[in-house]
């Protein structure tokens, strides 16, 4: 009996410190959440707003917002200068970009990048990797490339999965800015935030093989050989397939779906396709060297 | 700070043969000499701080990535002068994501016009309709 209410005791007295030792924890942790909820509700009622309030950009922002990003591309990575390069690349974006479905004032950037990407941007700014323009043999496989990321900004692909994105950043600066008129600093502001989304966000999967495939039967209505984006995506797929090069390819596989699964579900198309379109292997290679 | 340490190691060398010296200078060496030690030590530390601080402050160039392609492109960029440069593979990091650093660089005047200079690029109608005969490409 006596033994019992020792025990008793001790266990009691135990209780009351632990109570004393971590009730307090558990009573600060509570309230910080309880605080981070309250802090966080405004934001993400004002993301949701921005999300109500969905409409697409005004030709006038598309092109601020466009080329505030481009400058702000251009300051990351460096842009090629060299003329006949610049010149060659724009004449064969422009080429495809005749038929884009949507007529925008298309402009064509070779970045100063190791990276291995191409980018599309608002307003008609599309940027190739310099890296990316290596790998390519010949000139219908830069139509191709080309055709994917007009594809992208003709059908406002990633404004519209970076707008609908709930409290991102992009979402957040836009709905504390809704009223504002676009000052220089406030189009720093939403270039900054449209970036970040940029290089984190994964487009869908019928995005991303609609670019692929839309892409490519705009470089077939230019003239260009059905299988010039097909090629480059399976030159890509090998040479991605070794360890050494995940830093070259980390951004544009974390962002598109794998190389194989783009390759299989563009051959049917290509299969399907016209096969008079040129390559013009021999002029790619006397501009591209 | 290795003149000083010459100095010192000097000043020790002297003290050890005491009898060589004037008389007067035996008594300041006498009250000196207990600290020499530590000045040692210490001459040793600041020199040791200021080689890692010379290494922090350059850390060796990253090596250049290895070709990817057969193919290099002769170039000119824009690039030269960037902080960029600096960052390594061109601010992208192992895992092939953009570099934080990068993210914040922010575009100067030049880059702004560089920018306006992509619109200039822009071909016009004429050497567009060039650019698609020459080819063999479809006219539209």
């Amino acid at each position: 009996m006596k033994r019992a209410v020792t025990i008793l005791t001790l266990a009691a007295a135990s209780a009351q410190l632990m109570n004393a030792q971590f009730g307090g924890i558990f009573d600060k942790a509570k309230s910080k959440i309880d605080r981070t909820q309250q802090k966080a509700k405004p934001v993400s009622d004002r993301a949701e707003k921005a999300v109500e309030n969905f409409t697409a950009w005004t030709p006038e922002e598309e092109q601020e917002i466009g080329e505030a990003t481009a400058a702000k591309m251009i300051a990351m990575f460096g842009i090629i200068e060299t003329p006949p390069l610049v010149r060659y690349v724009n004449l064969v974006g422009q080429s495809v970009a005749q038929y884009a479905p949507r007529q925008l004032p298309y402009r064509f950037g070779i970045l100063d990048s190791d990276i291995v990407g191409a980018f599309a941007l608002p307003g008609g700014f599309i940027f190739i990797t310099k890296t990316a323009l290596e790998g390519m043999t010949n000139e219908a496989q830069l139509a191709g490339a080309l055709g994917h990321e007009i594809v992208h900004v003709a059908e406002r692909h990633l404004e519209n999965a970076i707008r609908s994105k709930k409290n991102s950043s992009w979402a957040v600066e836009e709905a504390k800015t809704k009223t504002s008129s676009m000052t220089p600093e406030l189009v720093r502001r939403r270039a900054d935030a449209f970036l970040l989304e940029m290089f984190n966000m994964r487009l869908s999967r019928d995005k991303e093989d609609g670019a692929d495939e839309r892409g490519t039967l705009m470089a077939v209505q230019a003239g260009y050989a059905a299988n010039g984006l097909l090629e480059f995506l399976r030159t890509l797929a090998v040479v991605q397939a070794k360890p050494e090069t995940q830093r070259a390819f980390g951004q544009l596989l974390s962002t598109h779906p794998p190389f194989d699964e783009r390759v299989n579900h563009l051959s049917p198309i290509v299969e399907k396709s016209d096969k008079s379109g040129k390559t013009l292997e021999a002029r790619f290679r006397s501009t591209v060297k | 700070m290795e003149q000083a340490l010459a100095c010192s190691f000097e000043f020790f060398q002297q003290a050890a043969r005491p009898n060589k010296l004037p008389k007067h200078l035996r008594g300041k060496i006498a009250d000196v000499k207990p600290f020499l030690p530590w000045l040692l030590a210490l001459a040793t530390l600041a020199m040791a701080q200021q080689g890692s601080e010379k290494k922090k402050d350059a850390p060796p160039p990253e090596p250049a990535p290895a070709p990817l392609f057969k193919s290099k492109l002769g170039y000119k960029s824009s690039k030269t002068t960037k902080e960029s440069t600096t960052l390594g593979f061109n601010g992208i990091d192992p895992s092939g994501k953009v570099d934080k650093q990068m993210l914040a660089t922010t575009p100067t005047t030049a880059d702004q016009a560089n920018v306006k200079k992509m619109s200039d690029n822009r071909p016009t109608d004429t050497d567009l309709k060039a650019f698609v005969k020459e080819g063999g490409l479809n006219a539209k």
